[in-house]
């Protein structure tokens, strides 16, 4: 797998003040890549800078090996901005049409009509894209993304201000074009639960630094935010908890009131082995389950932990 | 040449289809630019070619600056109008950032955005001088004298005054893009009055002919001074600019 997307120790002042602080991550040709992080943590900026509108103070981005100031380059890229750049007195051919001829797309009343039906407008596409909803401007956006048929998507938070309804419908679209029109996407969200539906990978930045970058899966084990939870009825006694604590290979976690949290995953202990030894110490069971971490505890866990004191 | 054909093509469409815009400034035309000849010719051409021996070169001086106030004023109301319309809501809605992430160099955005607001209003003022010319011609002078016409009446409005609103087009682009829309607004409202009052007080107090080649030569003078503002701010037209100034 080759890098599309390669970013190395960018930073970038604007004013007096360091928007980034070395940023460093890679994106993979076809990852569907999330980019998160709260306000004012440097997404939009590292998104400018990755589509040349926006100069690095130092560092090093290279976008499918090519430097991103290169025309030929940007022909490869689509994005997706907010705001969305759409001529509200144009129909939504029309809007097409125009970045079809920037582009120098042949053939494109086939591509626009393609990508129309990608996104699930062919039926409005000769409304004007003031007559639209939130969620149809955001479709026709990925349109306008895709006309040129290119090999990457940067795209800044495509859900933002969408209905729940128009979220998931934006999503099925995205993966569709990863899947389907095999591309590579990067998107910047506030939405975890999207990121966590779609997403194989991530990098979260906050205050200009990125703070966690890699699988999304990967970083659930190595957060140790998974665990096998195991209720009690009545609790544990403390004599029970000192020896359980010294059992080091069922992976104690954590005690919350009666509840008790073990490491689950790889090399993890077995549910049975930890029923067993608690049933053996005399504790009565209530329920076992497996807790998945989401990208929410991800997220809550990093940022406060960089919260300042 | 053909990415700038482009963006003006599809800027020239959108500010088109603003309808109340188009009609609100072409209303304004109108009635500006009749009355003023209205007020001209009845003040001055009237008494001018009723006279035993017309002074052509005073009716020319009038003649003269009827054309020009005509042309300035079409192309004026209609520029500044699109001009600010084409620069703030573009710039805030995003669309200029999402042209300066395709291929296109900001200097293809600004030219196709300067000719897309300065065509139109050529095109109306074109039309408009020849009306006022045909008329007056037809009212005033062809009973009386003939038909009336200098070579440098002609060439001051049908190409030195476009000229200098071509050269302030592209300055309040430049300053738009690269800076803040609101000060290329400034400019543009500004420029039309002050230019008008100046050139009527140069005519009328005899410091120059609006039918001579003077006054030609004066409205290319402008036009070149403006162009070296041009030249000079160039190199503030980058990317990073244009979008920093959002």
């Amino acid at each position: 797998m080759s890098t599309a997307i390669h970013i190395d120790n960018i930073r970038k002042k604007i004013g007096a003040r360091e928007i980034l602080k070395g940023v460093t991550f890679d994106v993979q040709t076809g990852d569907i890549f999330g980019y998160l992080g709260p306000n004012g943590a440097g997404k939009t900026t590292t998104i400018r800078i990755m589509l040349g509108l926006l100069q690095t103070d130092s560092g090093e981005l290279n976008v499918l090996g090519q430097d991103i100031r290169l025309a030929d380059t940007r022909m490869k890229i689509g994005f997706a901005l907010d705001p969305d750049g759409l001529y509200n007195t144009m129909t939504a051919v029309e809007n097409l049409k125009y970045y079809a001829d920037i582009y120098n797309v042949s053939g494109s009343k086939v591509r626009i009509d393609k990508v129309l039906g990608l996104v699930r407008l062919a039926d409005r596409s000769g409304d004007r894209v003031g007559t639209y909803s939130k969620g149809m401007r955001q479709r026709l956006s990925l349109a306008r993304a895709m006309v040129h048929n290119p090999e990457v998507l940067i795209l800044d938070e495509p859900t933002a201000g969408v209905d729940p309804t128009g979220q998931i419908e934006i999503r099925e679209i995205l993966l569709d074009i990863a899947r389907v029109e095999k591309k590579t996407v990067l998107l910047s969200s506030h939405n975890l639960d999207e990121v966590q539906r779609i997403c194989n990978r991530i990098a979260l930045i906050d205050r200009g630094e990125i703070k966690l970058y890699g699988e999304l899966a990967d970083l659930r084990q190595k957060m140790g935010l998974s665990a096998i939870v195991v209720e009690t009825k009545e609790g544990i006694s403390d004599s029970v908890l000192e020896q359980l604590k010294t059992q080091k290979q069922l992976g104690l976690q954590d005690v919350r009131g009666s509840t008790l949290l073990f490491d689950s995953g790889e090399g993890a202990a077995e549910v049975s082995d930890i029923i067993g030894y608690l049933a053996g110490q005399g504790v009565k069971i209530e329920k076992v389950d497996r807790r998945e971490a989401s990208l929410e505890d991800l997220y809550a866990t990093i940022l406060k932990e960089v919260e300042p004191k | 040449m053909s990415y700038i054909s482009t963006v003006m093509q599809a800027a020239i469409k959108t500010s088109l289809r603003l309808r109340s815009v188009v009609i609100v400034s072409m209303g304004v035309v109108f009635i500006c630019v009749i009355g003023v000849a209205a007020i001209f010719a009845t003040q001055f051409i009237s008494p001018g070619v009723n006279t035993a021996i017309p002074d052509r070169s005073a009716l020319e001086n009038y003649f003269g600056l009827i054309l020009f106030t005509t042309c300035f004023i079409s192309i004026g109301i209609f520029a500044s109008v699109n001009a600010f319309q084409s620069l703030t809501r573009e710039k805030s809605r995003g669309n200029i950032q999402a042209l300066l992430a395709t291929p296109l160099a900001p200097h293809d955005i600004w030219l196709g955005k300067s000719l897309a607001v300065f065509l139109p209003g050529f095109i109306l003022a074109v039309v408009m001088t020849i009306a006022i010319f045909l008329v007056l011609n037809f009212i005033y002078f062809i009973p009386k004298i003939g038909f009336f016409l200098t070579p440098w009446m002609l060439i001051s409005n049908l190409v030195a005054v476009p000229l200098v609103y071509l050269a302030l087009m592209l300055l309040v682009h430049e300053i738009g893009l690269a800076g803040k829309p609101a000060t290329a607004n400034v400019i543009t409202q500004i420029f039309l009055p002050v230019m008008i009052a100046l050139m009527i007080n140069l005519v009328v107090h005899g410091v120059m002919n609006a039918g001579s080649w003077l006054f030609t030569v004066a409205l290319v003078g402008l036009a070149v001074v403006i162009s070296v503002f041009v030249l000079k701010l160039r190199s503030t037209l980058t990317v990073q600019k244009i979008i920093l100034s959002q």
